[in-house]
């Protein structure tokens, strides 16, 4: 692994121009590191973290991942007189004028083979790559295309009311719209995730709008059946770990005070409880198993990075705060790749997009 | 050596005089950031409706609190109005002169202030608890905070004016989805601290042909 920061070292180092000086200093000033919670686990071996700038000019927010990992997108219109869609950037080539990769600008399906869009008041989905194009009767709706991409469902929720008690259908297709289908009605809630297997989905809200609390629930699709987990009050950031075993949420602001905070879940019980974790921030999985995690901590020189290992319990912190550090995110704008090995971010420090080469 | 960067937060703005309206730090049992100022996808949304007045974007920092959160003044000043409708964000609201250039209003208090008008208050004192525009407490609680100018009739970018690490504040919690892009400039306000301040009653600065995300319904 050093041998391989010391080849992005010398890819990054060789770059011409002050961007190149940024990212070169950035790469050789990785802190070291000084654990604070409480169920770290002992550093050994530890291996800095690569950054890389991507871009220049602040072009660009919102990266994200191509499905392989090896480009970085953005939605962008470089200049007047060229077309607007998602930009590409290898990430193995930092710095190189962006490529277009679609005038379409999504949202699209996780593999990228369909793009949604908005054409004359109606919901059309179009299949990349022949461009062949349906339309979704869903009342000129968005939607969420299954992991698969085989699935689709939107939501129809009521536009009056409070938000804890507003009525959402939850509709049901193929992604080419037929066997439309109303699969549960929640209140104050709705879908929240898939699951990978494209079969179920992680649902929240109350089955009753006169029901004291909301209940995380697993929604299979075939059969419309729910299995209720627990009740859980005003949830957030559900985030689902890559394989499905592992659900990370928070709650904040509950009615109960002592309820608030990060937990994880290992939704592979049979009676999955909630396990509350000691610290709270910003977060995404890794893999089937580590959660990276930035803590809330305002006014540090910039971002710490920690990665949970959710079987164990334990925390290893990954990049230390510091004054000449890139990892100062911008907008909330980070993303991860899939195959877990890079981070890339929107740097508060430049405005341009960086990579982190994770350990 | 220090690296050559350009430090993009509030901290290191001068016009930044301003502190945050609460006495607590953040974390999810105090309070978090809720939805930006600016053109947030959100507020492109229901621009025509709740936003219609400050030119269809949203023109103050909504902080996500539980109801009877104590809220703070956010500078030295002068009370100006207490409870007055016409300014929004019911059910209660309050108004503090600073000087004779900004204004500051905390919106959705749950209760009337006790202060009253033409009362000193300086920087971090006590002026009131949060509350929800719903009035249950329960939909989404949430302090809405506007600075305007004197006049009251702009609404300043807060983020400017607040001296608050506000990308670390956006990174958890937030309601965060960006900003609405103008795709024929989708470069165009996609900052904190680029959005635009608005004049209230204002025609809407956010009607863009062909837009991002789509107006879905």
């Amino acid at each position: 692994m050093i041998g391989k920061t010391g080849n992005w070292r010398s890819a990054i180092c060789g770059l011409r121009g002050i961007a190149g000086v940024i990212a070169c200093f950035a790469l050789v000033t990785a802190a070291p590191l000084t654990m604070t919670h409480a169920t770290q686990s002992p550093i050994t071996n530890y291996q800095r973290v690569a950054f890389t700038q991507l871009t220049t000019g602040q072009c660009c927010v919102q990266p994200f991942f191509s499905p392989d990992g090896k480009q970085v997108l953005f939605l962008d219109k470089p200049a007047a007189d060229e077309p607007g869609g998602i930009w590409a950037v290898a990430t193995d080539k930092p710095l190189s004028p962006p490529a277009l990769l679609t005038e379409r600008f999504g949202p699209f399906s996780r593999d990228l083979s369909l793009a949604l869009d908005l054409v004359n008041g109606r919901t059309t989905v179009e299949r990349l790559s022949d461009g062949q194009r349906w339309t979704i009767n869903n009342g000129g709706r968005s939607l969420s295309f299954s992991p698969d991409a085989k699935r689709i469902t939107w939501s129809v929720q009521d536009e009056i009311g409070g938000f804890d008690a507003r009525r959402t259908e939850l509709w049901l297709a193929n992604a080419d719209g037929t066997d439309a289908r109303r699969v549960i009605t929640r209140y104050g809630g709705g879908a929240l995730a898939w699951f990978p297997d494209s079969q179920r989905m992680l649902i929240g809200g109350k089955a009753r709008r006169n029901d004291a609390t909301p209940t995380l629930g697993i929604l299979d699709l075939t059969s419309g059946s729910v299995r209720d987990l627990f009740p859980v009050e005003r949830l957030r950031s559900a985030t689902l770990s890559p394989d499905g075993r592992w659900l990370a949420y928070f709650v904040g602001q509950a009615r109960e005070p002592g309820k608030d905070g990060m937990y994880l879940l290992d939704l592979t019980q049979a009676t999955p409880t909630p396990k509350r974790l000691d610290f709270f921030g910003a977060y995404r999985w890794r893999d089937g198993n580590r959660l990276l995690y930035i803590p809330l901590k305002p006014g540090a020189p910039s971002n710490e990075l920690w990665q949970l290992d959710a079987t164990s319990g334990q925390s290893q912190q990954l990049i230390a705060a510091s004054a000449d550090s890139p990892f100062k995110i911008a907008n909330g704008d980070w993303d991860v790749s899939r195959d877990g090995s890079k981070l890339v971010f929107l740097s508060a420090r430049d405005r341009n997009i960086w990579l982190a080469t994770l350990p | 050596m220090s690296a050559p960067v350009t430090p993009a937060t509030a901290q290191s703005t001068p016009e930044a005089i301003f502190g945050l309206p609460f006495a607590e730090p953040p974390g999810p049992d105090t309070w978090l950031m809720g939805q930006v100022y600016g053109n947030s996808t959100g507020a492109f949304a229901r621009r025509r409706e709740w936003y219609q007045a400050g030119q269809g974007i949203h023109f103050g920092i909504d902080f996500s609190a539980r109801c009877g959160t104590p809220v703070v003044a956010i500078g030295d000043g002068v009370v100006l109005k207490v409870s007055a409708p016409e300014h929004g964000s019911a059910p209660h609201n309050l108004l503090i002169a600073h000087g004779d250039q900004y204004a500051s209003l905390y919106g959705h208090l749950r209760e009337r202030s006790l202060l009253r008008v033409g009362q000193q208050v300086k920087r971090g004192d006590f002026i009131g608890v949060t509350g929800d525009p719903d009035l249950t407490c329960t939909s989404r609680p949430h302090l809405h905070l506007e600075i305007r100018n004197r006049q009251l009739n702009v609404a300043y970018n807060a983020h400017r004016l607040i001296d608050a690490d506000w990308d670390a504040l956006m990174l958890a919690g937030s309601f965060g989805r960006g900003f609405q892009r103008d795709l024929e400039d989708p470069r165009k306000w996609q900052s904190i601290y680029d959005q635009p301040d608005i004049r209230f009653g204002g025609p809407l600065i956010n009607e863009f042909q062909n837009t991002w995300p789509r107006d879905w319904r």
